[in-house]
C-alpha cells in the first residue's frame, strides 16, 4: 500500500498503544494514527480524521467497543473495525463480529496485525464496490420499471416457450380490455389471442425466436360496441450478452386515433376530389351552355351582313339572335341563382314538419294535380320534422314531386309516396313514385348534372335535379337515386342530425 | 371526294339547325337538308334510309351535347350499323364546346371526319364541299 494509513486508535492505556504501534511498524506499515480514549474525541476524529481504519481496545474506563461499533452503525459510518484485547470468549467474540467488527486481534498475538489491517481494509473495499454496484443496479431497476409503467407502449415478455415472463400495466390492461382476459405470468401468451390468429402470431413469434427476423405489423380488434381499436404491434427478439436470443418482446401502441384521423383525411380527399369534380363539370357545361347562345349570334349575325339577304331572311335572322340572346340571359339567371344557393347557407334554422311542406305543395300544384289524376301519399311516422332551411327543403321537396309528374307514365295515374325514418344519427327522406324512370345505366353520373336531361318529350331544362342536389349538400345532406325504367324512380335523402 | 347529295343535321338546338340551312342556303340550294332535333330520329332515319343501300354521299352534322342519346351516343351506335350505310356518310361534329376534351375524343374515333365548332360558317361548308375539309 502506497498511502500512509489513517489509523484511529481507541485505547487509554499509553503502553498498550505503544505496543500496536511497535507491531505496525515492525509489520513496515506506512501510517498515521491517533489515539483516543472517550465518545466525544473519538466522535470527532471520525469526522475530522476520517479515518481508513479504526483499531479498538475492548473496554475503557468511559466507552467500549460495543458503543463504538453501536455509534458507527448509527451515524452509518462505514469504517472496518478491528478489535484488540488482552483476553476474549469465544462468546463475545462471535459477538463483536456481528456488531460489525472485521477482526479481532489478542494482544499477545500482536505480529497478526498488520495483516488483518490489510484483509480487513481489502474486504471493506470490495463490499463497498458491491454495496454500490448492487445500488446502481437498484436504481437502474427502479428507472426502467418507472418507464415501462408509465409508457404508452403495452410491453409483453415471453420467453422461448411462448410463456408469458412479465408485462407492463398497460399490457394488462390491453388485455382486459380487447381480449377480455387478465394477462398472467407464466401462461401460454398465444392461448390469449383468437383462433384464426394464432398460427400467424406463432409463426412471427418463431420467427424473432430464431432470429429470423422481427415483425412490425398493423392490427385490430373489434371493440364491443363495434368500434375498432387498431395497434401498432411489433415482435422482436431479446439478445442476451452472448447474442443468444433468449425471449421475445411483444410491443403494442395503441394508434386508433391515428387510424380515425387517416380515415377521416381519407373521406375528406375523397370528398374533395368531388367537390372538384363537380366543380369541374359545373365549369365545363356552364361554359358550354353559355357558348350555345353565342355561336348562334355570331352565326346569324355574320348572316345578316351579307348583301343579297332578303327581307324575310332577315326577320328569320332576328328572331334567331334574339332568342340566343334570351337563351344567354336565361343561362345567367340560372347561374345566379345557383351561386346564390351556395352562399345563402346564413339563413335561419327552424322547425319545418314534412307534412306542412306536402300540403302547401298540393295547393300550390292544385288543378295539375287534379288534372292528372296525381295521388300523393305520405307517411311520416317515423320522424315528422326537422330543423333546417325552409325554404330550401320546399324546394327540394317541390322539384322531386313535379318532377314525378313530369315525367309520368302516359298509361298510369301517378302515385308518389314520400316516407321519414330516423336511426341514431340520421334521417332519411325517401320519395318513390311510378313514373317513367330514368336508364341509371347509361346515365349514372349524370342523374344531378346541370343541364342534363334524360327525356325529350318533356319541357325541361334540367336545373331541377342538379337545384336539388346542390340543395340536399348545402344542407349537409346526400341524395342518392334508384330507378327503373317504365316502373318509377324512387330518391333517397340522407341528413346527419 | 364524290359530290354531296345530301346534308343530316341532328341537334336539339332548332335555332342551330335553322342556322345551319341558311348557311348552306347561301351556298347551295342544289343539296337536300334534313334536320332532327331528336338524336334517336335522325339515328333511325339513317338507319332505315341508307340500310336499302342506295348511292346518296352525305355530310352529317353531329352535335355533342343533347339529352337522352348524346353525340357520343350516337357514335357508338353508328359503330354497329352496315358498312354500305357507314360508306356513304361523312360525320363532323358540329359542337358549341371549346373544351380539348371534346375535340380530343372526336379526333379518336374513326367515324369522326373533323371536329367544327359552332357556328357553321360559309367557309366551312365550301371547305366541306370542296373535299379539303
Amino acid at each position: 500500500m502506497n498511502k500512509r494509513l489513517k489509523i484511529l486508535h481507541l485505547e487509554d492505556l499509553e503502553s498498550d498503544a505503544e505496543l500496536v504501534e511497535r507491531a505496525l511498524v515492525k509489520g513496515d506499515v506506512q501510517f498515521e494514527k491517533r489515539v483516543v480514549d472517550n465518545r466525544v474525541d473519538f466522535f470527532r476524529e471520525l469526522r475530522e480524521f476520517a479515518p481508513d481504519i479504526i483499531l479498538s481496545d475492548h473496554s475503557l474506563p468511559s466507552f467500549n467497543s460495543t458503543e463504538a461499533l453501536k455509534m458507527l452503525k448509527d451515524e452509518q459510518i462505514s469504517i472496518p473495525f478491528i478489535l484488540i484485547t488482552a483476553t476474549i470468549s469465544e462468546e463475545f467474540a462471535v459477538e463483536v463480529m456481528k456488531g460489525g467488527a472485521y477482526d479481532y486481534i489478542l494482544k499477545d498475538r500482536m505480529q497478526r496485525l498488520p495483516n488483518a489491517i490489510y484483509n480487513a481494509i481489502e474486504r471493506h473495499t470490495l463490499e463497498m464496490e458491491r454495496e454500490k454496484y448492487i445500488e446502481s443496479l437498484r436504481t437502474s431497476e427502479a428507472n426502467l420499471r418507472t418507464i415501462l409503467e408509465n409508457a404508452t407502449t403495452a410491453y409483453i415478455l415471453i420467453d422461448t416457450n411462448f410463456k408469458v415472463v412479465t408485462f407492463n400495466p398497460l399490457a394488462s390492461e390491453y388485455a382486459k380490455r380487447d381480449l377480455h382476459s387478465d394477462l398472467q405470468p407464466n401462461t401460454y401468451s398465444i392461448d390469449y389471442f383468437q383462433g384464426e390468429r394464432r398460427p400467424t402470431l406463432r409463426r412471427m413469434l418463431n420467427d424473432a425466436i430464431n432470429g429470423i427476423n422481427s415483425s412490425n405489423f398493423e392490427v385490430s380488434f373489434f371493440k364491443e360496441e363495434g368500434h375498432l381499436k387498431w395497434y401498432d404491434c411489433n415482435i422482436h427478439g431479446i439478445m442476451n450478452s452472448e447474442q443468444r436470443i433468449v425471449g421475445v418482446i411483444l410491443s403494442l401502441v395503441d394508434i386508433t386515433e391515428r387510424k380515425r384521423m387517416d380515415f377521416q383525411r381519407e373521406k375528406m380527399t375523397g370528398d374533395l376530389i368531388q367537390r372538384n369534380k363537380d366543380l369541374e363539370q359545373f365549369a365545363y357545361i356552364v361554359s358550354h351552355n353559355l357558348r350555345a347562345p353565342v355561336a348562334n349570334i355570331i352565326g346569324f349575325s355574320t348572316l345578316m351582313d351579307e348583301d343579297w339577304i332578303d327581307e324575310t331572311m332577315q326577320r328569320n335572322c332576328i328572331y334567331g339572335i334574339s332568342t340566343a340572346v334570351k337563351k344567354l340571359d336565361e343561362v345567367v339567371h340560372d347561374l345566379n341563382h345557383i351561386l346564390q344557393i351556395r352562399r345563402e347557407i346564413s339563413e335561419n334554422k327552424e322547425t319545418v314538419y314534412f307534412s306542412d311542406l306536402i300540403e302547401s305543395i298540393k295547393l300550390s300544384l292544385g288543378g295539375l294535380l287534379k288534372a292528372g289524376d296525381v295521388q300523393i301519399e305520405y307517411d311520416f311516422s317515423g320522424a315528422d320534422k326537422m330543423e333546417t332551411i325552409k325554404s330550401y327543403l320546399y324546394s327540394i321537396f317541390y322539384n322531386l314531386i313535379s318532377n314525378s309528374i313530369k315525367y309520368r307514365r302516359e298509361d298510369v295515374a301517378p302515385v308518389i309516396r314520400v316516407t321519414s325514418h330516423k336511426d341514431q344519427d340520421r334521417l332519411e327522406l325517401t320519395f318513390t313514385d311510378n313514373g317513367m324512370g330514368i336508364d341509371l345505366e347509361a346515365n349514372k353520373d349524370m342523374v344531378f348534372g346541370l343541364y342534363k336531361r334524360f327525356h325529350n318529350h318533356v319541357e325541361g331544362k334540367g336545373m331541377g335535379l342538379f337545384m336539388v342536389k346542390t340543395q340536399v349538400e348545402t344542407l349537409d345532406g346526400r341524395i342518392t337515386v334508384d330507378s327503373k325504367i317504365n316502373q318509377g324512380t324512387q330518391f333517397k335523402i340522407e341528413f346527419s342530425v | 371526294m364524290k359530290k354531296i347529295n345530301r346534308f343530316i343535321i341532328v341537334d336539339d338546338d332548332p335555332h342551330n339547325n335553322t342556322l345551319c340551312e341558311f348557311v348552306i342556303g347561301t351556298i347551295t340550294k342544289e343539296i337536300e337538308i334534313v334536320d332532327f332535333t331528336s338524336p334517336e330520329k335522325g339515328f333511325s332515319y339513317v338507319e332505315s334510309t341508307y340500310g336499302k343501300g342506295i348511292d346518296c354521299p352525305t355530310v352529317l352534322f353531329l352535335d355533342i351535347n343533347m339529352p337522352v342519346m348524346s353525340g357520343w351516343d350516337f357514335l357508338e351506335r353508328y359503330h354497329t350499323l352496315d358498312e354500305k350505310i357507314k360508306k356513304q356518310i361523312t360525320i363532323y361534329i358540329l359542337s358549341s364546346s371549346v373544351d380539348w376534351r371534346d375535340k380530343e375524343k372526336a379526333d379518336h374515333n374513326p367515324y369522326v371526319k373533323s371536329f367544327v365548332i359552332k357556328p357553321l360558317t360559309k367557309g366551312t361548308v365550301q371547305g366541306i364541299l370542296s373535299g379539303l375539309l
